[in-house]
């Protein structure tokens, strides 16, 4: 009898699906780990983009159907005070917000078990914000900055496989530190 | 340290103890590790096939040997083909080889179901996605015993 080694074959042969290259999604060409991502106007989906495919969607005033994430990060302190939280009705003292070009409004989001959730609210448009691929990253009483869309998404994705309970745990936590500590890096 | 006379099936019975106990991490290390050993038989056998050492009676010896076999087979390194190691398992079992498919499904012959056949196809074959057994059909088709003739 070989079947002792079952578990040793199973696991040789699931390889988990990072061993396989990225793609871009446009052009299907194998890219980096670390790539650009463009934003799908109509769907409200990332892509991964190669370089070239990236840079086809650069220009804020075009009309396309899709808009490259820029790299840009920048610290804004605390865009919210206390009253602007208990507005948003956020269980969480975390959101993002971003400029939906396609309703005219900022939209502010919080990440939970079930991934972003959209919190109604009414707060002027950030002119200094990129429709639809920048948006605020904020924790509440303590930090925010201006971030590339993307960073957000990543968190979100993160988030729902850590949530644990009520307010995430202490695994989530971490992950919100390890991203913030992140971004103020990349922001000074 | 040597392992040479110790069971090693038990070694690879606690290899799936341990395994599900520790989770996902754990699985990536197992897969490290068997990946470097991979790639030293692989090595082993290309270099004994250079040298020219490598006749079919040093690969039936290998292949017949149930752990080097098994370490081969999860390696995807075993000299013989999938046919051959299903054919040579399933003999004495009444169970014959009827195909097997380009994407891997393998179809077999048999007079009755044979029990657990999928399991020991997997054992001898992992490439295999999936096991079809035909059987022959009965002479008096079952469901015509509950039909009443017309009166």
């Amino acid at each position: 009898m070989r079947d002792s080694l079952t578990t040793l074959r199973r696991v040789v042969r699931n390889r988990p699906a990072a061993d396989r290259p990225e793609r871009c999604e446009m052009c299907a060409v194998t890219i980096d780990r670390a790539h650009g991502h463009v934003v799908d106007l109509q769907s409200r989906q990332l892509l991964c983009a190669c370089r070239p495919c990236y840079l086809l969607f650069t220009d804020d005033a075009a009309h396309l159907r899709y808009r490259a994430v820029p790299d840009r990060y920048r610290a804004v302190g605390a865009f919210l005070d206390e009253r602007g939280w208990d507005e948003l009705q956020i269980p969480v003292g975390l959101a993002f917000l971003f400029h939906n070009s396609a309703l005219g409004r900022m939209v502010a989001l919080y990440p939970g078990p079930a991934g972003a959730t959209e919190s109604e609210l009414d707060i002027p448009v950030v002119a200094d914000l990129r429709p639809d691929v920048e948006a605020l990253l904020l924790r509440r009483g303590r930090d925010g900055y201006l971030v590339p869309i993307d960073v957000c998404y990543e968190l979100v994705g993160r988030l729902r496989t850590l949530w644990r309970g009520f307010d995430g745990g202490q695994q989530a936590h971490a992950a919100v530190d390890e991203l913030f500590e992140r971004v103020r890096a990349r922001a000074s | 340290m040597s392992v040479a006379g110790t069971d090693w099936r038990e070694s690879a019975a606690r290899i799936d103890m341990l395994l599900a106990g520790v989770g996902d991490g754990g699985e990536e290390l197992v897969r490290t590790v068997a990946d470097l050993y991979g790639a030293g038989l692989q090595r082993m056998l290309e270099l004994l096939h250079e040298s020219g050492v490598l006749t079919d009676e040093a690969l039936d010896a290998l292949a017949g040997d149930d752990l080097v076999a098994g370490l081969l087979l999860v390696h995807g390194l075993h000299p013989h083909d999938a046919a051959t190691r299903i054919g040579l398992a399933l003999r004495g079992t009444g169970v014959s080889l009827v195909e097997i498919t380009d994407d891997g499904v393998c179809r077999l012959r048999a007079q009755h179901r044979p029990h657990d056949v999928e399991r020991l196809i997997e054992s001898v074959a992992p490439e295999i996605t999936s096991v079809v057994v035909e059987t022959a059909k009965p002479l008096i088709p079952v469901s015509s015993l509950f039909t009443r003739p017309a009166t």
